[in-house]
């Protein structure tokens, strides 16, 4: 089976596909040239970026958090973490910071989740009676329906194995258990424990559909992060509605077990980010043929047309999409030129992930901004590339860009730029406000559809006319790198392209 | 140890492991930079936590991290450390480097000294030699002290008289600069001069020149004591403090202070009376306006805290507000811990529930039980209170973890100011929810007391 679809994407290979850039430092037009079959040959404005030894700065997570984050959102389920405690503690506190604290969903409760602390002694002899003891003690005290045991990095290296572990005591325990090997050390995202989690609940929850609902959709990869992630889903609801669909399953965010094994039976799996949500796509179509809107939650107004043209296409129901886009563009027609007009020429500067910075690029575009530099933050394959050659195409529009820049070589632009809004991560709020320049956190969850990209365009107008961040600056404000390597990230041949001011 | 060395299951951890233990130990040396040796979850989650809380100023320790992945793992992660140290030298000029191992380093036992010695970089690099596993915060707080006395600290030639070292700050307790700042000042205006603070508030040179200080004064037992006794034994410097309350409320605060000045042959009393008779006056008139006081007295109380901080405020509580304390989480212990309590118990003739080192299912038994009135504590018990039906909302964030409350402002717990602190806390806290809630102003008596 798995040689067959694998023999499929041989045939229909595209240029991008499978295809990566680590790190650049250009203009648009030469890093598509570095990738033959994408028809761009013109190699203007490569520019060498200096050698790094070895990278100290991280800005990610582990794969042990997409998992411990998928499982948590779900309402009866219960995390197990093998491993030492702080393996538990601090994912909690992540959680309870980022999750519980801003954008839990109003039916979430305080998270919970157990720990087999592992010691020194465990270390040595194993963790088996540990962990036997924490999953019964926490099917006896908690009583979920679902326990999933996630190995942290000491069991891995070890080598405790633990399905074995937990065959010992399956029967003593009325919740079913599940178990992953998300070992911190196997990857900087939490991309890969998003996809371990999703494809173990796929391949062991989720059951063949008896009947189809042709009127419900899933929502998959929604991030538990989203902060207003509900106001989102509302505005994505109303477009449903327009097209007289209706929710079936939450996959996972504030869902149950039952609802997960039931999902199989909606007639479309409907993307919310494609990081966590591609992959889960994926596997459903494979395992039960759903289809799904390989388009994620559109930002902006272009992406929102071209996200109901592909639902329309999907359902059979293309001349309702043109008139609910009509509609939306009567709606907001008013509203979207007086942003335009506030927002044109002003200098922004985007970084983030893949996905999230292009379509922040389309929309800052759509808007009239000008982009000064558009910055990913690690390598950027597939999808984004072929966006990338797509906007080329659509607007010949040049830009410079960076691929993989570290934290202090993006506080050494913004010093040198000085964008008028800077769109990126909450971490770097202080990278700009030191040097005066308004700062928008796009990174968990834009605004979605027409209403958010007003919000957006909004809350950027505000940022840029009222740059509360000049009141509080004073003279000899430090730097967060090294004033030599900010300096000699600035002597590097060109290294902020021809906007430097 | 704490934590509950034997324990096989905790269900939500009220503190983390020991390499964030020694992380906090190392932060708060200004101007150095902590490198953890490990993946990169370790360092992004931890640095979470800690800015949540007690975000950095400029100038203070940086954090980076080697990003140990599955080819380290397996051919080991040497190299990688190499060249991380050399990237992390240029980009942050650190003015020296800390090594923290997490988990897997110390497992698959890479040589990291041995690196370090053949790179001998121009500034000092240590390292210290711990995982994850090894036990609680307070093993991996004590393994970074091994390091700073045993490699940093060098002998001096000459004692500067009337100066002490303070021992058992940690960056990441919860409101730790102000504490600081407060017992910084209360020292200086009785003429004692603090010559280094261990582990954080210093600089590494500072912490060099340690054992140059008459005294060494341990302010958190749990935290200090084991440093007091290290330098005992290699500088011969003499400690006090450790079977003492922590500076918390005016008795506490005072006892601490005259037990230093006298081992300084110094005449402070004096100079206490003045300070206790300054916060008299600022605090006298507020809780006694309009019968203020009458809020507290025989206010149902649950405490989580660190052993020392929570014994000491405890005291403090019941001794000049009157509170009934019938609930306290310690969540981590000290060696003077059992003597201070029994102390205390007897002294003021208390029986509250005592639960050492709780996990969240022993805090949320133990508040269901007791339903206590209001609640000092971490995030972790205030998520929790709230979620009980009814919730208990009244509520002082005094301990690790706090994630739902910034200080901006410089107001300490400890010493004379922190009376005023801690009264204007547990007094708001008291009256805001009476005065948004259906809970009558004033206390109700319970009629089941009498039929039993």
């Amino acid at each position: 089976m798995k040689e067959e679809v694998n023999s499929v994407t041989e045939e229909t290979k595209e240029w991008y596909q499978g295809e990566v850039c680590n790190r650049y430092s250009g203009d648009l037009k030469g890093l598509l040239s570095l990738f033959k079959e994408s028809g761009v040959t013109e190699k203007a404005g490569i520019r060498q970026v200096g050698e790094r030894e070895g990278s100290v700065q991280s800005l990610g997570v582990c794969p042990l958090y997409g998992a411990f984050d998928v499982v948590m959102q779900i309402r009866d389920a219960r995390t197990v973490i093998h491993g030492p405690i702080g393996c538990c503690h601090l994912q909690l506190g992540f959680h309870i910071r980022m999750v519980y604290g801003s954008s839990r969903p109003p039916d979430r409760t305080f998270p919970i989740a157990a720990c087999s602390n592992m010691q020194e002694n465990d270390i040595i002899m194993g963790g088996r009676e540990k962990l036997q003891e924490a999953i019964i003690t926490v099917d006896k005290e908690l009583k979920p329906k679902l326990i999933m045991v996630l190995g942290s990095c000491a069991p891995a290296i070890i080598g405790d194995y633990i399905p074995d572990i937990i065959k010992e005591i399956e029967k003593r325990v009325s919740a079913s258990i599940l178990w992953l090997n998300v070992q911190g050390f196997s990857g900087r995202a939490p991309y890969t424990g998003f996809q371990d989690a999703y494809s173990i609940l796929i391949d062991e929850v989720v059951e063949p559909p008896k009947e189809k609902l042709f009127d419900r959709v899933n929502i998959l990869g929604e991030k538990s992060t989203e902060a207003g992630g509900e106001v989102n889903l509302e505005v994505m609801k109303r477009y449903l509605e327009a097209f007289g669909i209706k929710i079936l399953t939450r996959f996972v965010r504030s869902t149950t077990v039952e609802q997960i094994k039931g999902m199989a039976r909606a007639r479309l799996n409907l993307i919310r980010c494609n990081e966590p949500g591609w992959f889960p796509a994926q596997r459903l179509k494979e395992k039960f043929g759903m289809d799904y809107l390989e388009y994620d939650f559109p930002f902006g107004f272009a992406e929102t047309d071209r996200w109901l043209r592909g639902l329309g296409d999907l359902l059979g129901q293309k001349r309702l999409a043109e008139q609910i886009i009509s509609e939306e563009q009567r709606r907001f027609k008013e509203r979207s030129a007086e942003v335009k007009q506030r927002l044109e020429g002003k200098r922004v500067m985007i970084t983030g992930n893949g996905g999230r910075a292009t379509s922040m690029l389309k929309l800052c575009t759509e808007l009239g901004m000008e982009i000064c530099q558009l910055v990913y933050w690690g390598p950027i394959h597939d999808r984004p590339l072929l966006e990338l050659k797509e906007y080329l195409e659509e607007t010949g529009n040049n830009i410079d860009l960076q691929v993989s820049l570290d934290f202090y070589e993006q506080e050494a632009l913004v010093k040198a730029l000085k964008p008028n809004l800077f769109l990126g991560d909450p971490a770097h709020t202080h990278l700009c406000l030191d040097k005066g320049v308004s700062v928008d956190n796009i990174h968990q969850a834009p605004q979605v559809g027409y209403p958010g990209a007003i919000n957006l365009a909004e809350r950027w107008i505000s940022a840029i006319e009222r740059p509360v961040y000049d009141g509080w600056l004073y003279k000899g404000v430090p730097l967060h790198s090294s004033q030599k390597y900010v300096n000699q990230c600035l002597k590097d041949a060109a290294f902020c392209g021809r906007h430097r001011r | 140890m704490e934590q509950g060395c034997a324990r096989s299951v905790i269900i939500n951890p009220l503190k983390s492991c020991a390499l964030v233990g020694a992380l906090y130990g190392l932060v708060g040396i200004k101007g150095g930079l902590v490198l953890i040796n490990g993946p990169t979850g370790c360092e992004y989650m931890s640095v979470g936590n800690l800015d949540f809380q007690d975000c950095r100023g400029y100038g203070e320790a940086k954090v980076a991290c080697t990003d140990v992945g599955e080819m380290e793992a397996i051919y080991g992660g040497e190299e990688n450390l190499r060249s991380c140290l050399i990237e992390a030298r240029k980009v942050y000029q650190p003015r020296f480097i800390a090594v923290v191992n997490a988990c897997i380093i110390s497992i698959i036992g890479d040589d990291v000294e041995a690196v370090i010695n053949e790179l001998s970089l121009d500034i000092p690099v240590f390292y210290v030699d711990i995982g994850g596993f090894i036990g609680g915060m307070l093993d991996g707080y004590h393994a970074a002290a091994d390091v700073l006395v045993e490699k940093v600290m060098k002998p001096q030639e000459r004692t500067i008289s009337r100066s002490v070292n303070l021992l058992g700050f940690m960056a990441g307790s919860y409101n730790w600069t102000n504490d600081l700042r407060e017992i910084k000042q209360i020292l200086r205006r009785q003429g004692v001069r603090v010559n280094a603070v261990i582990t954080a508030g210093s600089t590494l040179r500072e912490i060099q020149q340690a054992p140059a200080a008459e005294l060494n004064v341990v302010v958190y037992d749990e935290f200090g004591t084991y440093i007091a006794q290290k330098m005992e034994k290699a500088f011969g410097i003499p400690y006090v403090g450790h079977d003492l309350y922590s500076p918390i409320g005016l008795a506490s605060t005072s006892q601490w202070l005259s037990c230093i000045t006298q081992q300084l042959r110094m005449d402070g009393q004096r100079k206490i009376e003045r300070e206790e008779k300054k916060v008299k006056e600022q605090v006298l008139p507020k809780i006694s306006s309009f019968g203020q006081v009458r809020l507290f007295r025989g206010l149902n109380t649950a405490i989580f805290a660190d052993a020392s901080m929570a014994l000491s405020l405890t005291r403090f509580l019941v001794k000049s507000l009157g509170v009934r304390p019938v609930l306290i989480g310690l969540k981590s212990v000290g060696p003077n811990t059992d003597a201070l309590l029994d102390s205390l118990l007897e002294e003021e003739n208390l029986d509250p529930l005592i639960l050492k080192t709780p996990d969240i299912l022993d805090t949320k038994r133990a508040l269901q039980e007791i339903r206590p009135e209001i609640i000092l504590g971490s995030t972790f018990e205030k998520l929790i209170a709230f979620e009980m039906e009814p919730p208990i909302q009244t509520f002082v964030h005094i301990s690790y973890p706090v994630w739902d409350y910034t200080i901006v402002a410089d107001l300490p717990f400890l010493g004379y100011k922190g009376v005023a602190t801690l009264v204007q806390e547990v007094l708001n806290a008291r009256t805001s929810v009476l005065r948004i809630s259906a809970i009558p102003y004033g206390r109700q008596w319970d009629l089941s007391r009498f039929e039993k």
